[in-house]
């Protein structure tokens, strides 16, 4: 039979039984709904879950924490364990690592104020935490560029910040004789800090909440940050300064509790306060992995070199998502193989009402395997049809959702613009569901229409 | 009478060969036997009559014939192919290429216009079939419907769909047609007219006939008679014209040493193992031989398609 052929025999069936085919596919298309939305709401749980809350591509391990470090502190100074250049090196090694990024924790007490742009008011922190990233962690950020030590580019000699240009400010390490005016260090904050300031800090200070406006007016605002001393103590070396700070943006890569700088200016610092070895060795490594998959084998490395992950939630979370997903999965199939039996149904009933005329076409010349294609073609265009309608309801049903939930829901941290995902690759994976759902429903009837005894059936009329 | 291509006999092989038939339903120890050992030949350009009471076998044995029905036990050549060494693929393109069917019921599409109907075959051809659409036309010509093309087999008489279903085996030109009851639904004068058009197409162009039946008024086609009666093959009463084909078809037979139908002295022989091999009717022969010299004398080319009151 001819694919000409065959076209025509489909287009006279779907012209004739138009009513049973459509029944048949509205099954598959409740399931094919049904799978594609859950599935895109799965993968906007996870987009937002494991993409902006707990990133799963990507894992930070730390030196294991012992009690000796308690210990040591009754013997004079602590001395943090770290993370060396040998590490970085052997966690590069290990298949699917994308990228490797150190972190420098400040090893210095530093305090801060500032915020008079936002608060209207000066704000502080008697305890100033913050960590130095590489500049590659913070890509994302609409002015990543604006994310670099100032002193790539230092200004002119000076002594005092009176020496520079107003918005600047004179970084002069300690024992330095002089220093260079200076840019304000670039910073990023995080939004869990925001959060955090929106729902406990401003509410007790009766501060406006910035979390709606953040991006926009965090950009500029400036800093004084003391180094050497904070609420605890002085640092051990190094005099009490004070430098500029200037966010640039917020950034899911940024430290929780504090701010995050250019690693390069905190290796400055700490060499400064806590000497040579505090600026070499890391406080932990970011790893990238790709495909995220690769994380496991990493934290395995990890273990074996005294590193553990500093949080354990995004596995946890990625393994809660997986399992309610495969459930809604599940949910969906079963739907859909209600549909295939729909489709069984209504083909089995097709084939019974036409084994004349299929004892006919085998008299004609049709073959077993073209009874076959016949039925198996008129699944596929069933299957597809089905597949796309419910494709496009779930599209029009998330839409809906997004839209009650914008409309509805109050704001609350990391609210997405949508819960779901659509990839091109889910269209193609429900339309194959549906197909393939089709093609089991169709198998039995198929198969008996291949069967079917021309014989006796050309003894029944048509 | 001679037919034109029993005249110019393009295939001298037989078109059908059976030996040894048997077809039987049914669970073993309940089993019911549709066909029994039959056997039989059949020439290019004959046409054969099976004739037999109801139940006898004969609608079984034409499904057999066809390819329809693979069941069987024993051998069963058409075309020179052994049908239970065929592929399901190969036994289809067969039956699409070389054999039309007509049924009693006429098995028409009622969903689809007249000339939809005749085109079907065209359908489960392997490859396009070149100027089908002109041929569809033709065919229709031929059994006089051309003008009803467009209308839906509804809208027809009996006797006209069952032209219409003639229309449809003729589509493809096949050497060898098989009828089961033609005229089976049709009032007789509907009936004489579509035994009427066999004999033209028969005449014209030279196309084996198998025909199931029971109305001896088929005889006029001068073919010959083979009588089933439960599932054995018990009289074969020779064609009233055709004797070139007779004479052939004995010789074949004598030649091969097989039970050939119209071979008596084989028929003996097979009589004596207890196959169930027709018996020659002496006076029936004589019978059919006068009419193939009345048909000769009416010219000796073109056949000449009895009356019914010459066999009645």
């Amino acid at each position: 039979m001819t694919l000409r052929a065959l076209m025509v025999l489909l287009g006279r069936d779907l012209a004739r039984t138009r009513g049973p085919l459509v029944t048949a596919g509205f099954g598959i298309a409740v399931g094919v709904a049904a799978l594609v939305f859950f599935l895109a709401l799965g993968l906007g749980a996870q987009r937002v879950l494991l993409g902006d809350v707990f990133p799963i591509d990507q894992v930070e391990l730390e030196p294991q924490k012992t009690s000796v470090g308690v210990l040591s502190l009754f013997g004079g100074e602590y001395q943090a364990p770290g993370v060396g250049p040998e590490a970085l090196a052997e966690l590069r090694q290990v298949p699917g690592v994308a990228a490797v990024y150190p972190k420098l924790r400040f090893r210095f007490p530093s305090s801060a104020r500032g915020g008079a742009e936002i608060f209207g008011k000066e704000i502080g922190t008697h305890e100033m935490l913050g960590d130095g990233i590489d500049a590659a962690l913070v890509s994302d950020l609409e002015d990543s560029a604006r994310f670099v030590d100032p002193l790539t580019t230092p200004g002119k000699s000076c002594l005092t910040d009176a020496d520079c240009a107003a918005k600047d400010y004179c970084e002069r390490p300690s024992d330095a004789p002089s220093g260079q005016c200076s840019a304000p260090v670039p910073a990023v904050i995080s939004r869990y800090l925001v959060e955090v300031f929106d729902h406990a800090v401003a509410p007790a200070h009766g501060l406006p909440p910035v979390a709606g406006t953040l991006v926009r007016q965090a950009k500029g605002v400036e800093f004084r940050m003391t180094l050497g001393t904070s609420l605890l103590g002085v640092a051990p070396r190094g005099k009490v300064r004070t430098v500029k700070i200037q966010v640039v943006g917020v950034s899911d890569r940024a430290v929780d509790l504090g701010v995050t700088l250019p690693i390069e200016v905190v290796r400055r610092w700490n060499d400064e306060y806590a000497g040579e070895e505090a600026s070499r060795r890391y406080s932990s490594v970011v790893v990238r992995t790709d495909p995220p998959s690769a994380t496991s084998r990493v934290i395995e490395r990890g273990a074996a070199l005294g590193l553990v992950p500093t949080d354990t939630r995004a596995r946890d979370v990625s393994v809660l998502v997986s399992g309610v997903l495969a459930l809604l999965v599940l949910v969906s199939s079963v739907i859909l193989l209600v549909g295939a039996l729909n489709i069984s149904h209504t083909f089995r009933m097709l084939v019974s009402e036409r084994s004349g005329e299929i004892a006919l076409y085998r008299a004609l010349g049709a073959s077993a395997r073209d009874m076959r294609r016949w039925l198996f073609s008129l699944a596929t265009v069933v299957g597809l049809v089905g597949g796309l309608v419910g494709a496009g309801v779930a599209r029009l049903c998330a839409l809906l959702a997004d839209w009650r939930a914008a409309v509805d829901l109050p704001a609350f941290p990391f609210k997405p613009d949508s819960f779901f995902d659509f990839p091109p690759w889910l269209f193609l994976l429900a339309t194959g569901f549906a197909i393939a759902f089709a093609w089991l429903g169709a198998l039995g009837p198929a198969l008996r229409a291949a069967r079917t005894d021309p014989a006796s059936a050309l003894g029944r009329p048509v | 009478m001679k037919a034109r291509d029993s005249q110019s006999r393009p295939e001298r092989a037989p078109i059908i060969r059976a030996r040894q038939v048997s077809r039987r339903f049914g669970a073993r120890g309940a089993e019911c036997t549709a066909v029994s050992g039959v056997s039989f030949q059949v020439q290019p350009g004959e046409v054969v009559l099976l004739f037999g009471p109801s139940g006898s076998g004969k609608s079984t044995l034409l499904g057999l014939l066809g390819g329809l029905d693979r069941a069987y036990t024993g051998q069963l050549e058409l075309f020179g192919q052994d049908l239970g060494r065929l592929s399901d693929r190969a036994l289809s393109a067969l039956r699409g290429e070389r054999i039309g069917f007509v049924f009693q019921s006429f098995h028409l599409l009622e969903h689809l216009s007249v000339k939809d109907n005749v085109l079907a075959p065209s359908l489960f051809a392997g490859a396009p079939l070149p100027d089908i659409d002109r041929r569809a036309d033709e065919v229709l010509e031929r059994v006089g419907l051309l003008a009803r093309a467009a209308d839906s087999p509804s809208q027809l008489s009996g006797g006209q769909r069952q032209r219409v279903a003639i229309a449809r085996a003729l589509l493809r030109r096949p050497k060898l047609m098989l009828c089961d009851e033609p005229t089976g639904n049709l009032d007789r004068q509907t009936g004489e007219s579509i035994i009427d058009l066999f004999g033209e197409l028969h005449a014209e162009l030279g196309t084996t006939f198998v025909i199931v039946t029971h109305e001896e008024r088929l005889r006029r086609l001068g073919g010959r008679a083979l009588h089933l009666e439960d599932g054995q093959l018990v009289r074969e009463e020779p064609g009233i014209l055709d004797d070139q084909t007779q004479a052939e078809a004995t010789q074949g037979d004598a030649s091969q040493g097989e039970a050939a139908s119209s071979h008596s002295q084989s028929t003996e022989r097979d009589d004596e193992r207890g196959d169930h091999e027709p018996r020659r009717d002496a006076a029936q022969a004589e019978a059919a031989q006068g009419e193939a010299t009345r048909g000769d004398a009416h010219g000796g080319q073109a056949p000449r398609v009895a009356r019914a009151e010459d066999v009645e």
